[in-house]
């Protein structure tokens, strides 16, 4: 009996621990991945950041630094395919934007766009710089808001008999308005991330094909680190891909890497 | 025989000659030989039986009147005992420019080697009286000109306005004058024609006029004295009426109007000398003025320029002064002031400021004292002259050794030039650490802000339903519980409490009741009688025993029974 009782208090130690010591060895090892990126070490840096990547628990700072990696080794479409996945997490961060401004600089297969309608490109911004959740976090705190000045004006009519018509109206009209915006782009990303998948070029020059046969005819040519649009998959050989909407063409799956896999 | 004929056909002939040369004359007549300074008249010249007669004239009137119309010429024949006569006549529209005798001189025509003379007359022209002082017997013009002045004594610089004000009983259409850019012993700021005048009405000697200021003039003296401000004349556009209406009725051609001249009547004003002694620092400022005086910093470097700016603010002849000269410490170099304008003519005067910008360079490093800042005006309100000065903090120049290390020169974020790009650093630690599917739609912390403001707005809205059922159900709340407020008022009762507060408990008790369940007295026939009591009882309290209040309670109670009861 005093066994199993020893037994079982080490067991629930081991249990109770062991989130602990893993997020110990984690840290330990993202501590490694930065000495071997400062001493320019960067192969063995990607390994070591790799290593986090592959036990399923990620950080866009994960990201961000292998990305660093890729690029400082000369992979500049694995460097923006990780930059991407770290945008994902987290959209508004200057540091991976900013990278990704200076590689879209090397990119060969640069194509300027004609500028947006002001209020797309607003949204379009919105939903790049708003993550989700930070967008469910603000609905929430906005409806929380909402109640409590609705409760304070309704409390202050009750007192005073007084008509808060209108300021009931306009408090309610604008954070409807506020929510109602921000959950349609909730919804949108939401939407578009699970249904949207994006690739980067990851070879120096690929062939687009029209059909998913080795000997099919090229269309166009595309460059590493271009972002392309996938739209379907075959087996693990052929992606079909969209290069700005208008381009449709099939690719070799090993050519791309996927930015949410 | 024969000589007897000639003479008498020399004599004829003689006599016809004369009789000719006695119709051929020239008259120069006036319509009116007394009237008032803003009065116009006109002058004829008939000339009878005079061919080749001029069609104008030179009048040579230009220092007494103003030549407001013509010449406008007319012949007429007339046959006077198988005789003809040819009477043409030209007129003109004068105004008289100032009051007293003025003189129409004799007027000389040489028509076909003959010469003709008019007779000089006099005429009598009346100062025109202000409108208040109208004489009330004479009949009303249909329209005239009044001139009033903003001031009427200034001081030689001092800015004023003549305003034309027009008081009419005729439709005006539109009305014109001539600008007036130049008068002797004035600069002349400003002529202002008012394209939409406000207007007023008032009735003078019975008859009602629209009054507009329809022009003005802002003048500035130049010299001191007496002047007589001229009249003014202006072409007035009115409406005809009682004409039939014509195809120049007709909006498209226009509305059938006719022009009358009419002139805003002379003024005199008397410019004062200004009072000497004025200072240095006096340049013909005249007004009410207050001063402000910065300057850029108090240490700067050798060869480096700062500004010394002075700011006069306030009303007065902004527009017609210069800064007064001012000194400098020697060490510096002093540029021409850079003026800066802001000021407006506003309510006879010119109101803002008016800015000096020096621009001081160094040329030596040292602690430099500077003098005040002074400057004068002259207070029209107050009539004497004030001085205002304002003192200048010590400005230290140093010089470039004694500059570095005490200060840097500053870059801004623009003037960093970028010498290359490169991406950013590494993260040294990671934050928020994810699943690898991680999906913020279906966190539950997510899920729970989500639900908890979904709940708390759910609340809130059954809070407001209750709220208002509640509210709409008022008086059937109050019906239900009247007994039970009604019972629980009386058990508070004890005979501990004073006579007065017992008094108080069973009238609310008892009233509240009967308004809870929307009764009156009528309902019962013992309520009038135990509400008297309750009235009667409230004017002695002091009298009151708890027996009596014992009584009046279980009345009350009993009441309440059976009310309750039907």
């Amino acid at each position: 009996m005093k066994r199993m009782i020893t037994m079982s208090i080490v067991l629930l130690i081991l249990f109770v621990s062991f989130p602990y010591a893993a997020g110990m060895d984690r840290d330990l090892l993202f501590k490694q991945g930065v000495s071997a990126y400062v001493g320019e070490d960067y192969e063995s840096a990607i390994s070591i950041f790799r290593q986090l990547v592959d036990s399923k628990k990620i950080s866009w700072e994960l990201f961000y630094n292998l990305g660093n990696c890729y690029y400082r080794n000369g992979e500049l479409g694995n460097a923006i395919r990780y930059w991407e996945k770290a945008k994902c997490l987290a959209p508004s961060q200057s540091d991976i934007n900013y990278n990704l401004l200076i590689a879209e600089k090397h990119l060969i297969d640069q194509v300027v766009l004609p500028d947006m309608f002001p209020l797309f490109k607003w949204y379009d911004q919105m939903q790049k710089q708003l993550s989700l959740n930070i967008a469910i976090h603000l609905i929430g705190a906005l409806l929380l808001i909402l109640i409590l000045i609705l409760g304070f004006i309704r409390r202050d009519s009750r007192l005073k008999s007084k008509n808060h018509k209108a300021a009931y109206i306009t408090v309610l009209s604008v954070f409807l308005s506020l929510i109602l915006i921000l959950t349609a782009v909730t919804i949108d990303t939401d939407h578009k991330r699970k249904n949207e998948k994006y690739a980067i070029i990851l070879e120096r020059s690929v062939e687009i094909l029209s059909e998913p046969t080795d000997d099919a005819i090229v269309l166009f040519i595309l460059h590493e680190g271009s972002k392309v649009k996938v739209n379907k998959n075959i087996e693990d050989l052929w992606s079909n891909i969209s290069y700005f909407d208008d381009k449709v063409g099939w690719i070799s799956r090993s050519a791309i890497g996927e930015i949410e896999e | 025989m024969v000589n007897y004929k000639w003479k008498i056909a020399v004599i004829i002939i003689s006599l016809f000659f004369t009789v000719m040369l006695w119709g051929e004359k020239v008259t120069c007549t006036a319509s009116k030989t007394q009237f008032s300074i803003q009065e116009q008249i006109q002058i004829t010249f008939t000339f009878e039986d005079i061919k080749n007669s001029p069609r104008s004239v030179d009048l040579k009137l230009h220092d007494t009147f103003s030549i407001v119309g013509g010449p406008y010429s007319s012949t007429s024949y007339s046959w006077v005992n198988g005789k003809s006569t040819s009477t043409n006549k030209i007129t003109y529209d004068i105004i008289a420019k100032k009051s007293g005798k003025l003189l129409i001189p004799a007027y000389e025509f040489k028509i076909k080697n003959q010469v003709f003379e008019t007779a000089p007359f006099t005429l009598m022209v009346s100062k025109s009286a202000k409108v208040d002082a109208l004489d009330p017997t004479k009949e009303m013009p249909a329209m005239f000109m009044e001139t009033v002045l903003s001031k009427n004594k200034v001081y030689q610089g001092e800015t004023f306005t003549l305003n034309y004000r027009l008081f009419t009983s005729e439709n005006v259409v539109n009305y014109t004058t001539n600008p007036l850019n130049t008068l002797d012993g004035f600069i002349v700021d400003r002529f202002d024609l008012s394209n939409s005048p406000s207007s007023s009405k008032k009735v003078i000697n019975g008859k009602e006029y629209l009054i507009a200021g329809i022009a003005s003039l802002t003048l500035t003296p130049t010299q001191s004295g007496e002047f007589i401000l001229p009249q003014k004349p202006f072409r007035i556009s009115v409406k005809s009426n009682g004409q039939s209406r014509t195809i120049f009725d007709d909006p498209f051609f226009g509305t059938n109007t006719k022009d009358i001249n009419i002139v805003a009547p002379a003024d005199t004003i008397l410019v004062l000398p200004l009072p000497a002694s004025a200072g240095p620092a006096f340049t013909g400022a005249i007004g009410e003025f207050s001063m402000k005086v910065s300057i850029d910093s108090s240490i700067i470097q050798e060869n480096q320029a700062t500004a010394l700016r002075v700011e006069l603010s306030g009303h007065g002849n902004l527009e017609h002064f210069a800064f007064p000269e001012q000194s400098f410490p020697d060490g510096f170099e002093v540029f021409e002031p850079k003026v800066k304008n802001n000021f407006k003519l506003k309510n006879n005067d010119y109101n803002g400021n008016r800015s000096w910008e020096y621009v001081l360079i160094a040329s030596k490093p040292g602690t430099f004292q500077f003098n005040d800042i002074t400057f004068t005006y002259f207070s029209s309100k107050n009539e004497k002259y004030v001085t205002l000065r304002s003192p200048i903090k010590d400005l230290r120049v140093v010089s470039h050794n004694e500059l570095e290390g005490d200060y840097t020169s500053a870059l801004s974020p623009d003037e960093v030039r970028l010498l290359s790009k490169d991406i950013r650093f590494i993260q040294m630690e990671e934050g928020k650490i994810v699943d690898l599917n991680y999906d913020p739609v279906k966190d539950p912390i997510n899920w729970i802000i989500y639900y908890f403001t979904v709940i708390f707005v759910l609340l809130f809205i059954a809070l407001e339903i209750i709220w208002k059922f509640r509210m709409s159900n008022l008086k059937q709340i109050r019906y239900k519980n009247a007994l039970k407020t009604a019972l629980n008022r009386f058990r508070m009762i004890n005979d501990e409490q004073t006579a007065e507060h017992i008094l108080f408990e069973i009238e609310a008790a008892f009233i509240e009741y009967l308004r809870d369940k929307q009764l009156d007295e009528s309902v019962h026939g013992d309520i009038p009688g135990i509400m008297k009591t309750i009235e009667t009882y409230k004017y002695a309290p002091g009298m009151l025993s708890h027996v009596q209040l014992n009584q009046l309670k279980d009345q009350a109670l009993v009441l309440i029974e059976d009310i309750e009861k039907v």
